[in-house]
């Protein structure tokens, strides 16, 4: 496979990674902006994006691997069981 | 112009201008998973109609834009809540085993990752096992695909009667994809525009894993979808500077590759 530098990616991504980061602040505002309704409670999913965000922010690889993470269940190895499954073969 | 396979769309939700774009952009050979018709099917009867359907008439519609036309059938796991109605459809299938153009048993897998779901599942790699025939899994969408896949994986692992290379674990993205291909699987990329993956990505995970065991397809629907999403995947990886050699590996030759393990199919791509 074709391997492309640093400066490759930069120049091909630089104006939609800068794009995608405005479209993120603006949907960030509209939220914030938006009402309050009286009976408001906390929203898990408010946390999983500010774990995605920071995600980002960090040097860590595979960022993409992190962030679906973030948004994921859990897996328990114990499930067969729970269910009551039995291995057949 | 790149000639391609989409190893997985649903046809028969699509209209004929979309088999006659498809051809134009290159298409060969689709290959269509039974699936939810986005309602609940009144009994095994809508089942063996849909089977007909796709054996019989959906072929006959994309030969006439040179696209040749094969199939996979199932229950699909929206409707394997009911278990009842799972077996019934699941003691039909072998019905149309004979047909020429049936790859398999497909897509089956888990939606929300249920007790009975996971039921209809063992009981579809029964039958696998019983008939021998090739299996595509669908893996569930958004927060439920880690933890589904990794259930999928643990029922195949645990069927010892299954083997893995015969299988395809569909709509794998960054975090399954290893999980799968170090199982022995091979893998399906969907190009989703919002929940599944983008051209950019697939190709980023190509470049991550490489050409062996991996396709790419666009899952078209009666949803947000694009039937011409596998060019997109092509058009992304010319613009990186990627060989002929390797695109036509991912589009064409392993769908082919995979496909041939079926004792019916006998497709070139001369007879296209």
């Amino acid at each position: 496979m074709r391997e492309r530098s640093k400066s490759d990616v930069l120049q091909t991504d630089f104006l939609e990674i800068r794009q995608r980061i405005l479209d993120l602040a603006a949907m960030l505002d509209r939220y914030d902006t938006a009402l309050e309704e009286a009976d408001q409670k906390p929203d898990p999913r408010l946390a999983q994006i500010r774990e995605g965000i920071a995600a980002l922010s960090t040097s860590d690889r595979p960022r993409a691997e992190s962030v679906q993470r973030i948004f994921s269940l859990a897996y328990d190895p114990d499930w067969q069981e729970n269910f009551g499954l039995k291995r057949r073969f | 112009m790149a000639r391609y396979i989409d190893p997985h769309i649903h046809m028969v939700s699509r209209t004929t201008d979309d088999y006659k774009r498809m051809a134009l952009a290159g298409c060969a050979l689709v290959s269509e998973p039974a699936f939810w018709a986005g309602f609940d099917r009144s009994g095994v009867e809508g089942f063996r109609d849909y089977f007909r359907q796709l054996t019989d008439f959906e072929g006959k519609r994309s030969r006439s834009y040179g696209i040749a036309h094969y199939t996979w059938l199932c229950i699909n796991a929206k409707e394997a809540e009911n278990i009842e109605l799972s077996r019934e459809v699941i003691a039909m299938i072998p019905e149309f085993l004979e047909s020429s153009t049936v790859l398999g048993i497909g897509e089956i897998g888990l939606n929300i990752n249920t007790k009975n779901e996971s039921t209809v599942f063992l009981e579809h790699l029964d039958l696998v096992a019983k008939t021998d025939e090739l299996v595509l899994v669908h893996t569930p969408h958004l927060a439920d695909k880690y933890q589904g896949t990794r259930m999928i994986l643990d029922m195949i692992k645990g069927d010892q009667r299954i083997t893995p290379h015969r299988v395809c674990i569909d709509h794998v993205e960054e975090h399954t994809i290893a999980l799968a291909l170090d199982a022995g699987h091979w893998v399906g990329m969907t190009l989703y525009p919002i929940t599944k993956c983008t051209p950019q990505r697939a190709a980023d995970m190509v470049e991550k894993y490489g050409t062996d065991r991996i396709m790419v397809n666009s899952a078209g629907d009666w949803g947000h979808s694009d039937p011409l999403a596998v060019p997109e995947f092509i058009f992304e990886m010319k613009k990186r500077g990627h060989s002929e050699l390797d695109i036509q590996k991912v589009v064409f030759e392993n769908p082919l590759t995979f496909f041939r393990q079926c004792k019916r199919f006998d497709w070139s791509p001369i007879q296209a």
